[in-house]
C-alpha cells in the first residue's frame, strides 16, 4: 500500500494551487460572487490539462481540493467529472463550457427516425445559463442514454422562478424545461454504467471540493487567531479558541482521507458507491462545521457581508444541500446493515 | 496513490493470516475471549518464534528489518483476527525502539532480544500523583550512590506493572536547573529491593495498572538510559513510538468492535430502526476515516521518515469514536443496560466497555493535551502555557 500522492501527483496539486492563488485571490472571488457574472475560464482549463481524458480520479480529486480552496468559478467539476466522459464515449469533444444533468427519471428521449428529441424537466442544473451545451441523461425505450443539447436551442427553456436564487452565487442553478429539444446522442447506456460512473466521479470531486473549502476556512481562522490580540494576548493562545480549531483540523484530515480512498477505488473501478457516500458525508459535514468555527473565530468581522469568509460558508452550505439528494448515510447503512 | 498491497505485502499478509488461523484464537460469536496472563505469554512466545515480534527491528537484535508497512499489516491482521497484543507491548512498541536509539551496546544486547521473546516484560513508569499531563514535574528522585543511583518516589497508572520484570522510569537526577534538563531515564528491575507494586482497580473492574512505590531502590550505573539529564528527550522518543503503527492497531481493533456493534444491533432486532441505522452509518464513516488516515500517516512516515501531521489526530479521534461505539452498544440494550453480569447479553460486555472506554481520552495523553499539541505544533497557534 502507498496511500499518499506520488511525486507527480503532489506536483500537479502544487501547480494547481499556484495557478489558482494567482488567478483567484480573495478579493477577486468576492468580486465575482458579488457581480454574479458567470466566469468559465475554459481555454485556461484546457491549457492546464485539467480537461484531459488521461487524468485519473486521484488527479481529479487533488485538483478539486484546490478549486474548492479558492472557489474557482468555473463549473470544472461538472465538465471534467461528468460531461466530458460522455462526449468521449462518442469520440467527440465539446467546443466550450458544458453542464450536466443526470435526470433520467424526469426526462424522456424520443427518436423520430434520424433525430432525437428530449422532453421533460431538468431540476436544479448548475450552470444552465453560463454554458453552451448541457449533457443530459434521459430515458429511452432501451434504457438510459446520454445526450447533448444546446442550452439556448429550440425547445429549451431555462426557467427563472421569481424570488428564487442560489445560496452560492458561483453555483447558479435553474430548472430547465425541454419540449422536443433536439439532442445529439452521445452514448447509449442501457445498464446505466456510464451514468453511474460519472455520478460517482462528480460526487467524489464535490466531496474533495468540500475538503478544500474547509481547509481554506481553517487557514483564514488560524491566521486570524494568530494575529488578533485581545486581553493582551493573541486569541489563539486561549484554549477555548484553539481547541475547536484543532478539532477542525482533525475533521479536514479525516474527510481528506475518505476522499482519497474514494478516488483510489474509482480509479480501479467499477463500484465505489459506498466509498463516495462516506467521502460526501464526511466532507459536507466538515465543510459546514469548519466554516462555522471559522466565522466564530472572526467574531463580528466574520458575520459581515464585506468579509469574504461567507462565500466559503455559502459553498459549504450549497454542497451540503446539493449532495443531500444522494442520501449518503442511507447508502452506507444499506452497505453495513443490509 | 495506491490502496492495494504490493506483491510482497500480499504474500506477507497471506502468511500472517495463515499463521493466525493455525495459532490464533478463533473469534467467537459473542464478546471476545478474555486472555489470562499465562495464555498471553504463551501466545506471545509462539508469535515471537514465528518471527512476528520486532518486524521492523534490526536483525542483530532479533528483528526482521522490514519497513513499517509490514508491521502495520501484522498489527492489522492480529487485530482483525481478535488475537491479543504481545504481552510485552510496552517493551516491543515503546521501550525497545528507545533502547535501539539511546541504549549502549551492552544495554541493547542485554534487553532487546529478551524483549522480543517476552523474557523481559516491561512497563512504563512516567506518570506520578503530581505529574500527569505535566510530565516534566516528576518528583521521583535519583541520587548518586556508590553503585550508581538510589531512587525514591512514587509512580501511578503504570500498565502491566503487575506482570513486568523491568520498568522504563523517568526520575529527577538534578535538583536544580530547568526541568527539561534535570530528568533522566532508567531501566529498573521490578524485583529490586524497595520496589513495591500495588494494583489499582479501574471503574470497569479491570485491574491492569498499578502504583509503583520506590523506597531506596539501588539502580546500577549501567541502567541509566541515554545521557544523565537527557531523560526528557528519551521519554519523548518513547512517547513518539506510541504513535507510528499504533494508530493502525487502534483503528483495526475499532473495526472489530464496530463489527460487534453491528452484530448486536442485528441480534437485538434494532437494525431496521432508522435512528440506529443513521448512528451506525455515521460511526462507520468515522471509523473508515480513521483507518485511512492511519494508512496515509504510515505512507508519509515511509516516504519522509517523519510521521505526517495528520498522525497527531488519530488517537484523539479514535478515543471519541470508540467511546461512541460503546455508548451506542449500551443504548441498543435499552433497559437491559441497567444490569450486568454473566446472565446478561454477551455477559455484560457493552456495559463494561462503556465504563472501560472512558480511559481512552485520558491514557497516553488526554484529549485536551492532544488538542493543544495539534494547535501548537500542527496549526502553529501561539502557545497557551508560558
Ligand atoms: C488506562 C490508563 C493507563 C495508563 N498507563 C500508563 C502507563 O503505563 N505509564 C504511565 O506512565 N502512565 C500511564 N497512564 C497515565 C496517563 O498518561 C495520565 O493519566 C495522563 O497523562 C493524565 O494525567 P493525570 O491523570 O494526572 O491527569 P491531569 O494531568 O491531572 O489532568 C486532569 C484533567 O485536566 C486536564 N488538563 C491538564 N493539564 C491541562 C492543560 N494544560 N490544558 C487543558 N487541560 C489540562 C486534563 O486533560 C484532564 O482532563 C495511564 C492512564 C490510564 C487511564
Amino acid at each position: 500500500m502507498d496511500f499518499y500522492p506520488t511525486r507527480t501527483q503532489a506536483d500537479l496539486k502544487a501547480t494547481a494551487r499556484r495557478y489558482l492563488d494567482d488567478r483567484y485571490p480573495l478579493e477577486r472571488v468576492a468580486q465575482l460572487c458579488q457581480s454574479g457574472t458567470p466566469h468559465e475560464h475554459w481555454t485556461e482549463l484546457a491549457e492546464l490539462g485539467w480537461l484531459d481524458a488521461e487524468l485519473g480520479t486521484v488527479e481529479l480529486a487533488l485538483i478539486a481540493e484546490e478549486t474548492g480552496r479558492t472557489l474557482a468559478p468555473a463549473l470544472w467539476y461538472a465538465a471534467a467529472g461528468a460531461a466530458l466522459p460522455c462526449y468521449r464515449a462518442a469520440g467527440v469533444e465539446p467546443h466550450g463550457p458544458v453542464a450536466f444533468a443526470g435526470s433520467v427519471a424526469t426526462c424522456d428521449a424520443r427518436n423520430g427516425g434520424e433525430r432525437w428529441a428530449l422532453h421533460g424537466r431538468l431540476a436544479l442544473v448548475p450552470g444552465s445559463r453560463s454554458v453552451g451545451e448541457i449533457v443530459v441523461a434521459a430515458s429511452t425505450a432501451d434504457g438510459p442514454a446520454l445526450f447533448a443539447i444546446s442550452s439556448d436551442g429550440p425547445g429549451v427553456a431555462v426557467l427563472d422562478h421569481y424570488g428564487v436564487d442560489s445560496i452560492d452565487p458561483l453555483r447558479r442553478q435553474a430548472d430547465v424545461e425541454l419540449s422536443a429539444a433536439p439532442a445529439r446522442l452521445l452514448a447509449a447506456d442501457p445498464d446505466g454504467r456510464l451514468l453511474g460512473t460519472v455520478t460517482e466521479r462528480t460526487g467524489m470531486m464535490l466531496a474533495s471540493e468540500g475538503v478544500g473549502v474547509a481547509e481554506r476556512g481553517l487557514e483564514l481562522a488560524v491566521d486570524h487567531a494568530t494575529n488578533r490580540v485581545q486581553f493582551g494576548k493573541p486569541i489563539g493562545s486561549y484554549q477555548a479558541v484553539a481547541h475547536p480549531l484543532a478539532e477542525a483540523y482533525a475533521d479536514v484530515e479525516l474527510a481528506r482521507s475518505l476522499v482519497y480512498r474514494a478516488a483510489c477505488v474509482l480509479q480501479d473501478g467499477p463500484g465505489g458507491e459506498a466509498e463516495v457516500a462516506a467521502a460526501v458525508h464526511a466532507s459536507t459535514r466538515c465543510a459546514v462545521s469548519v466554516c462555522e468555527t471559522a466565522v466564530q473565530t472572526f467574531g463580528g468581522t466574520g458575520v459581515t457581508w464585506e468579509f469574504p469568509l461567507h462565500w466559503w460558508y455559502r459553498r459549504a452550505l450549497w454542497l451540503d444541500a446539493h449532495l443531500s439528494r444522494t442520501g449518503p448515510l442511507d447508502t452506507i447503512a444499506d452497505t453495513v446493515l443490509g | 496513490m495506491r490502496l492495494s498491497d504490493s506483491e510482497r505485502e500480499r504474500e506477507f499478509r497471506a502468511a500472517v493470516r495463515e499463521w493466525l488461523d493455525a495459532n490464533g484464537a478463533p473469534a467467537g460469536p459473542g464478546a471476545p475471549r478474555v486472555w489470562d496472563a499465562a495464555a498471553l505469554r504463551e501466545w506471545s512466545r509462539a508469535s515471537w518464534k514465528a518471527g512476528y515480534a520486532g518486524i521492523t527491528w534490526p536483525t542483530e537484535y532479533g528483528g526482521r528489518a522490514l519497513d513499517g508497512g509490514y508491521q502495520a499489516i501484522h498489527t492489522e491482521e492480529c487485530a482483525l483476527a481478535e488475537a491479543p497484543d504481545h504481552v510485552n507491548v510496552i517493551g516491543t512498541n515503546m521501550v525497545g525502539p528507545t533502547i535501539i536509539r539511546y541504549g549502549t551496546d551492552r544495554q541493547r544486547s542485554a534487553f532487546l532480544p529478551r524483549i522480543l521473546s517476552g523474557d523481559a516484560l516491561f512497563c512504563q513508569g512516567f506518570s506520578e500523583p503530581e505529574a500527569g499531563s505535566d510530565l516534566a514535574a516528576v518528583r521521583t528522585v535519583a541520587r548518586s550512590h556508590a553503585d550508581g543511583f538510589v531512587l525514591d518516589g512514587e509512580k501511578v497508572w503504570s500498565s502491566y506493572a503487575h506482570l513486568a520484570d523491568h520498568c522504563l522510569l523517568l526520575a529527577r537526577t538534578e535538583p536544580e536547573g530547568p526541568k527539561h534538563e534535570a530528568l533522566s531515564c532508567f531501566l529498573i528491575d521490578m524485583r529490586a529491593p524497595g520496589v513495591e507494586v500495588r494494583p489499582l482497580r479501574q471503574m470497569s473492574g479491570d485491574a491492569d495498572f498499578s502504583r509503583i512505590a520506590l523506597t531506596g531502590v539501588v539502580v546500577p550505573e549501567d541502567r541509566l538510559l541515554g545521557p544523565r539529564g537527557g531523560g526528557w528527550r528519551v521519554a519523548m522518543t518513547t512517547l513518539a513510538h506510541e504513535r507510528g503503527t499504533f494508530g493502525i492497531a487502534l483503528t483495526a481493533r475499532l473495526s472489530v468492535q464496530f463489527a460487534r456493534l453491528v452484530r448486536t444491533a442485528i441480534e437485538l432486532g434494532k437494525d431496521r430502526d432508522p435512528v440506529v441505522r443513521k448512528d451506525i452509518a455515521d460511526l462507520h464513516v468515522q471509523l473508515e476515516a480513521l483507518r485511512h488516515t492511519g494508512y496515509r500517516a504510515l505512507a508519509a512516515l515511509e516516504r519522509t521518515g517523519e510521521p505526517g501531521p495528520e498522525s497527531a489526530i488519530l488517537k484523539l479521534r479514535w478515543s471519541s469514536v470508540n467511546q461512541r461505539v460503546a455508548a451506542l452498544g449500551c443504548h441498543l440494550l435499552g433497559e437491559q443496560a441497567q444490569l450486568g453480569g454473566p446472565g446478561t447479553f454477551w455477559g455484560g460486555y457493552w456495559q463494561r466497555q462503556r465504563l472501560r472506554s472512558r480511559t481512552n481520552s485520558i491514557e497516553g495523553g488526554t484529549s485536551e493535551i492532544l488538542r493543544g499539541v495539534v494547535a501548537e505544533r500542527v496549526l502553529r497557534l501561539p502557545r497557551s502555557r508560558t
